[in-house]
């Protein structure tokens, strides 16, 4: 085999296209990682969220908790059914919640619908990784919220301390930022249940219950239960299955991706065959004497195949490295039923990872593919009599 | 020495097609050379030089006619088994000297052996040797432009001979020299002919050259016109 030294040298002698050809794929696929990230992002947080013994509960026929009101009385039998897990106290991990979408203001003034979930206790342990990161949770019944620190950073008077007002009847006081894991709570602001019950007046209904099942056999039960019985007769969602269905805003996401990344890729090959083909042109003789010392057809395909994707390797690697920073990025999106603003935390992750690799092989092999071809092809002694 | 043939060619012939004309190189070439000779391939350009260099070294096949090396048939080689031959038997010098020029002396020496099974210390001695023999111990880091055109060419000869190949082909060796420079290659190459009893074919321009040579043939419009065999090569010059 032809020493990889020489590729990487040829590499270093000619930096300056490789530089200019480093620079052309890093930043396709540089490209190609933010939007990836955020389909990471947003599908990293339905998966989170999606806990597999929890129920929501929901009106029949309802596809989201902001359209699935019920009344408060059955709500308040759900949360005595026998099945559902406890916490260390004994409390039952179920808890009655209603949205509210009011519409806040962002920090460039600009508008947009948001959340407001009233939350009783039990609502944090049914989300993943619930932890107040700065100020305190809020207190029941005084008016207060808490809010993700994406939240915080978007909305005018989400600071601790600020207060959101939401029209006459509607105003929290934020004490408190919490994160939940990355998931979809997170794009939420939570305030007590009764107090959201109060402002918005809507008393004796909930949005929906939460609740989860100790086991797996309970988990069949209560479902049974709640979708059978005569004095429910709810809809059970299970909270994968129900997030899975929010996830359209990810397939769209992905779609348009997918669309972007090929043509980019296309683009960028072609940068890569360019610069493989001067490489090949330029270093005809050495082929030619190479092949006359004995190395194979094989041998010079491999060696300029191998320099190709080491080229790419180099752009598509200062593009990974390049997308790094971006890790602390969020992106603010609609929710396609509610239009409600949702929080899409960048997330470098597998699928962000996997088409940046794709992309890197496919920029090397096929922009490569063809000059390494031409230098295969080349006739020994016509090569030796170039130049 | 001189009992076996080295090289044979019947009735050889070569021609090149060009849209619709045939351009004849080598005509009817019947030629048998010995074991160990050195040979110098002399004629006006265009005659056919290199074309019968390159068939004699397997780059190259005939259009009619055999070609036999060290008892092989080349006509009867694969293209792959051709390429294996090469990298087995034949050690390449060429006017440019055709050095890669990213990599340093050493691992210039070292590219042929990297086609063998040899591990990396007999790799590592085996350049060692082969620079030695050519004078350029010291060298081995330098790259082909830090070094003289002699040097340069020096190296391309540590190359030829690093596997220890059995016919050494130089086409026109000494074109880039000085006289000076080009009389201690040759000075090399009839080293290598005489103490490593290497087959050698060398295309030269030059008389004085051929004169290191132990046989001239001259080579005109594809035909072989004269084979002038001496008695003892003109030793080197002092
Ligand atoms: N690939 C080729 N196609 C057509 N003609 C060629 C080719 N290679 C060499 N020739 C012709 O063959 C003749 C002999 O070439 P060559 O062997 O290089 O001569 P020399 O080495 O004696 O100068 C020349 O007329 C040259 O133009
Ligand atoms: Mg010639």
């Amino acid at each position: 085999m032809i020493p990889l030294k020489y590729n990487l040298r040829n590499l270093r002698v000619r930096w300056k296209t490789t530089a200019m050809t480093m620079l052309g794929t890093g930043l396709v696929v540089w490209s190609a990682c933010l939007l990836f990230g955020l389909v990471d992002g947003l599908e990293h947080s339905l998966k989170v969220s999606g806990e597999p013994l929890d129920l929501i509960v929901m009106r029949p026929g309802s596809t989201n908790e902001t359209t699935g009101g019920f009344a408060s009385s059955k709500a308040d039998q759900l949360l005595t059914l026998p099945g559902i897990a406890r916490d260390e106290a004994g409390h039952p991990m179920a808890a009655e919640e209603i949205l509210n979408i009011p519409i806040a203001v962002r920090g460039n003034g600009t508008r947009t619908n948001v959340i407001v979930r009233g939350v009783q206790p039990a609502s944090r342990r049914l989300r993943p990784d619930f932890r107040i990161i700065e100020g305190r949770d809020l207190e029941p019944g005084k008016g207060e919220c808490i809010v993700s620190s994406a939240t915080s950073r978007r909305f005018r008077g989400a600071q601790i301390g600020g207060r959101l007002d939401f029209g006459d009847r509607e105003a929290y006081q934020v004490v408190g930022i919490f994160t939940a894991g990355g998931s979809s709570a997170e794009s939420e602001i939570w305030a007590d249940f009764q107090d959201v019950v109060r402002n918005t007046g809507r008393s004796g209904s909930v949005s929906c219950v939460q609740l989860r099942a100790a086991d797996r056999s309970a988990y069949d039960k209560l479902r049974e239960a709640i979708e059978g019985e005569a004095r429910f007769k709810l809809a059970a969602i299970p909270e994968p299955v129900y997030f899975l269905n929010q996830s359209r805003s990810s397939v769209f996401l992905k779609g348009a991706g997918t669309l972007i990344a090929v043509l980019l890729t296309i683009g960028a090959m072609f940068a890569a065959a360019n610069t493989m083909f001067a490489a090949v042109s330029t270093r005809t003789r050495e082929i030619g004497t190479m092949r006359a010392l004995g190395f194979s057809r094989r041998d010079i395909l491999i060696c300029f195949l191998g320099e190709s994707l080491i080229l790419c390797a180099l752009g598509g690697a200062g593009g990974v490295l390049a997308a790094i920073p971006l890790n602390a990025w969020t992106y603010e999106t609609s929710d396609f039923n509610s239009f409600a603003s949702v929080m899409v935390a960048f997330r470098l992750g597998p699928t962000a990872l996997s088409v940046a690799i794709g992309m890197t092989l496919a920029m090397g092999l096929f922009g490569g593919m063809m000059p390494a071809l031409r230098a295969v092809r080349l006739e020994v002694i016509a090569a030796l009599r170039e130049r | 020495m001189g009992a076996a043939t080295s090289i044979e060619l019947y009735n050889v012939s070569k021609e090149y097609h060009r849209d619709a004309f045939t351009i004849p190189v080598l005509v009817d070439l019947d030629l048998s050379v010995d074991e160990g000779e050195f040979l110098a391939l002399m004629g006006p350009s265009g005659s056919g030089k290199t074309t019968l260099l390159n068939l004699v070294a397997g780059l190259d096949r005939a259009t009619h006619g055999e070609v036999i090396v060290h008892g092989q048939d080349l006509g009867l080689l694969s293209e792959a088994q051709i390429t294996r031959w090469r990298a087995d038997n034949v050690g390449f010098i060429f006017q440019t000297y055709n050095l890669i020029p990213v990599l340093t002396a050493f691992e210039n020496v070292e590219l042929p052996l990297l086609l063998t099974s040899l591990s990396r210390k007999r790799r590592r001695q085996n350049v060692a040797t082969a620079l030695r023999i050519v004078g350029l111990e010291g060298r081995e880091h330098h790259y082909p432009r830090q070094l003289s055109g002699g040097q340069e060419q020096r190296v391309a000869i540590a190359r030829a001979i690093v596997t220890d190949p059995y016919l050494l082909v130089a086409d026109e060796p000494t074109g880039d020299l000085d006289r000076t420079t080009a009389g201690e290659i040759l000075d090399l190459l009839q080293l290598l002919n005489r103490e490593f009893e290497k087959t050698i074919v060398m295309v030269t321009h030059d008389p004085l050259a051929a004169l290191r040579a132990g046989r001239t043939l001259h080579l005109d419009k594809g035909r072989l016109v004269d084979d002038v065999v001496r008695e003892a090569s003109v030793p080197a010059l002092p």
